[in-house]
């Protein structure tokens, strides 16, 4: 199923075709990064960004309302211009009219949303009775879940204070489905995050090499020989 | 396409007797914002609104109804034929990036996640090294 898109950006793309810049296509060939340590340092990148974007949401969040109003408004100021209207009064007309639009709406809307939310309450009798249908199948969920949790409290251990402060079995899945799987992000977040440490260390080390005019392939050959003749000389003493 | 979607709602709700056109026109534009959850917690609004207002089952259902009706010939139909063709996103990707933008900043998180979600598509679109991420992206 393809998601409706987000009509501004949308907008956004159109306004991108009329300017002559070729529409959006989807390439014959997509090239998928060939050397690993790219993907990694790509991966590194987006998490500094989100970690950016959560410490400093303050100074983040205005930049990206700003930039998606502008995207909003990029069309109906390029109407105002056609029609000879200076480019900073279209602008200051459009944002004077946006924040009308939604302090108008806020208006009418406020006093009917204030009327329903009153209105909620007094109707959940008449709710409940309306939805008595699906009362049944919820009934028998809880039996079953109860069930559960008795067989749970059965097949822990006959200590009368354990089995009252232990956990049901219903609550030990959960929480053992929650600890693994909280685990295994970490895990996966520590082997990422070593590993994009590794290759750059990696990285790092092989220029330092080159700089020293020590080439890897000339201590791999190195070793390699130093390993042969240790063996050579081993056989020879024996 | 959302001030259609909204002012088909209004007029809906107002045939069918809920009443407050404004409101419920006002939440149905502001929820076709929200690919997917928006829909479905709009027919959920729309379903308790019926049921608060009509007595008979059919009456209402008829809100809920008629406000699907509408996003999906809107969805569908309508989007699909004028510009989805050039522009589709990954709903999988739609709604983890809504839960956490929403997550991460809150509600202003929220409504900002499509548009960044768009945006980083286009970018990705444009940059030939990134193109195989904006096709995943596009679904």
């Amino acid at each position: 199923m393809s998601t409706q898109p987000f009509q501004s950006m949308n907008m956004a793309a159109n306004n991108q075709e009329i300017e002559g810049v070729p529409p959006t296509e989807v390439p014959e060939d997509l090239p998928l990064p060939s050397d690993p340590k790219v993907a990694f340092l790509g991966g590194l990148f987006v998490l500094a960004v989100l970690a950016a974007a959560y410490v400093v949401s303050e100074i983040v969040m205005p930049l990206v309302f700003a930039i998606v109003l502008k995207l909003l408004l990029q069309p109906a100021l390029r109407v105002l211009e056609r029609l000879h209207v200076p480019r900073i009064l279209a602008a200051l007309l459009l944002i004077l009219a946006l924040f009308g639009t939604i302090v108008g709406l806020g208006t009418a809307i406020s006093g009917p949303a204030r009327t329903w939310a009153a209105k909620l309450p007094e109707g959940l009798p008449r709710l409940e009775e309306r939805l008595s249908f699906v009362r049944a199948p919820i009934n028998t969920l809880q039996r079953f879940l109860q069930q559960v949790q008795d067989l749970g409290e059965a097949g822990s251990p006959p200590n009368g204070a354990v089995s009252e402060r232990g956990a049901t079995l219903l609550m030990k899945l959960f929480t053992g489905t929650g600890n693994f799987a909280s685990g295994f992000f970490m895990t996966v977040l520590f082997l990422f995050f070593f590993s994009c440490l590794a290759i750059f260390s990696f990285t790092v080390s092989s220029r330092y090499c080159r700089a020293l005019g020590v080439s890897v392939r000339s201590w791999k050959f190195r070793s390699k020989l130093k390993a042969t003749s240790q063996r050579i000389w081993s056989r020879s003493r024996s | 396409m959302n001030a259609a979607v909204g002012t088909a709602t209004a007029l809906a709700m107002w045939l069918t007797g809920v009443g407050d056109p404004i409101l419920w026109g006002t939440v149905a534009f502001l929820l076709n914002y929200v690919p997917i959850l928006g829909t479905a917690l709009g027919v959920l609004i729309f379903l308790l609104a019926g049921l608060l207002t009509h007595d008979t089952l059919w009456q209402a259902l008829l809100p809920a109804g008629l406000y699907f009706g509408f996003h999906l010939i809107e969805g569908e139909t309508v989007t699909p034929l004028l510009l989805a063709r050039r522009f589709t996103l990954n709903p999988v990707l739609v709604i983890i990036s809504l839960v956490f933008w929403f997550w991460m900043w809150g509600i202003p998180g929220g409504i900002l996640s499509m548009p960044m979600l768009a945006i980083t598509k286009i970018i990705c679109d444009r940059l030939q090294p990134l193109a195989a991420f904006g096709h995943f992206l596009e679904g």
